[in-house]
């Protein structure tokens, strides 16, 4: 990790010399990220795990774990896509139908 | 082969010819045919820009140190259409040059692999071991190669007014710098999302796990 973080402090510790009246804080950056990364993770490994759901053929499970992760996304960053939530919901309740 | 020029503003007006990206010197950017000359100390805050609007003076002074630094150069030069070329390789070798940027880079080049393309396969796109592979575009537009000394130099004027613009808009204009700081922040926190959630998801499934290329190497004896 710190040898893909190394090179952004050296572009940064350039701009910083040019630019001395607009320096960049990488430590703060850095600590802006941090909250939403824990949920980008949740999001990922979600989708990744109702992705291999849905090739074991359950579409049911696939689509509820999908539309868990909305959930979770709406309640982090506002109103569900509502093509994501069709798709998750013809999922879910195709086995049903 | 396609010409580009450091412009001295008056003649002769003395460039480059070569087939690579252009290079910039430390002091001086060529604008070609525009009849201008952007003066950029690139390793210090501030930057000098020649316009039009410039005092007669200052530009000719900017003129004179061009003519005077270009007029060392001691490699192979030809004229062309009245314009003297220095020889790109001469160049990048001269000590004197102003721009120590790296100016080679490993690769291979895009016209030959092209050319092989097209050689071996159906025009478009051909094997490689087995691989479909096709031509590669190239997107850079520095490296728009021009068909005749003409189409060079409308891309030259082109180019130069295009740097014109951008650098008339951002030359001691706190706010444009600002506009493009605040981007350049933006792009840093994309990349460290993306840096600091491989980690989160490599910690939470590999844990002190060795990364895949070390097994590859044979450092932990991973044996079939």
């Amino acid at each position: 990790m710190d040898a893909l973080i190394e090179p952004i402090e050296k572009l940064v510790s350039l701009h910083n010399a040019s630019y001395e009246q607009f320096p960049i804080d990488l430590a703060e950056l850095q600590e802006s990220v941090q909250p939403d990364v824990e949920h980008l993770v949740e999001q990922i490994v979600g989708s990744a795990k109702a992705t291999a759901v849905e090739t074991t053929g359950d579409a049911r499970r696939a689509g509820s774990l999908r539309l868990q992760l909305l959930d979770q996304r709406a309640a982090t960053t506002g109103p569900k896509d509502p093509t994501l939530t069709k798709t998750a919901e013809k999922q879910s309740s195709k086995v049903d139908g | 082969m396609y010409p580009f020029s450091i412009s001295n503003g008056s003649t002769p007006i003395r460039s480059y010819w070569r087939s690579g990206p252009p290079c910039y010197c430390n002091k001086v950017i060529s604008l070609g045919n525009a009849d201008l000359a952007c003066v950029i100390p690139l390793k210090t805050n501030g930057a000098e820009l020649l316009t039009p609007s410039t005092s007669a003076d200052r530009t000719e002074a900017a003129r004179r140190r061009v003519t005077a630094m270009l007029a060392k150069f001691e490699g192979r030069a030809r004229t062309i259409d009245g314009r003297i070329y220095f020889h790109f390789d001469d160049y990048v070798r001269w000590k004197g040059r102003k721009a120590q940027c790296k100016a080679h880079y490993d690769g291979f080049v895009i016209a030959s692999w092209n050319d092989w393309v097209e050689a071996r396969g159906n025009g478009a796109t051909a094997e490689l071991d087995g691989i479909r592979v096709a031509k590669i575009a190239v997107r850079v537009p520095a490296l728009v190669r021009c068909a005749d000394s003409q189409e060079a130099a409308r891309q030259q004027c082109r180019r130069a007014d295009l740097i014109i613009g951008i650098v008339t808009q951002a030359y001691n204009n706190d706010r444009q710098i600002a506009r493009w700081c605040e981007h350049f922040k933006k792009t840093i926190i994309e990349i460290y999302r993306i840096i600091f959630t491989i980690e989160r998801i490599r910690r939470r499934y590999f844990g002190d796990h060795p990364p895949a290329d070390e097994m590859e190497r044979g450092n932990y004896g991973c044996s079939d």
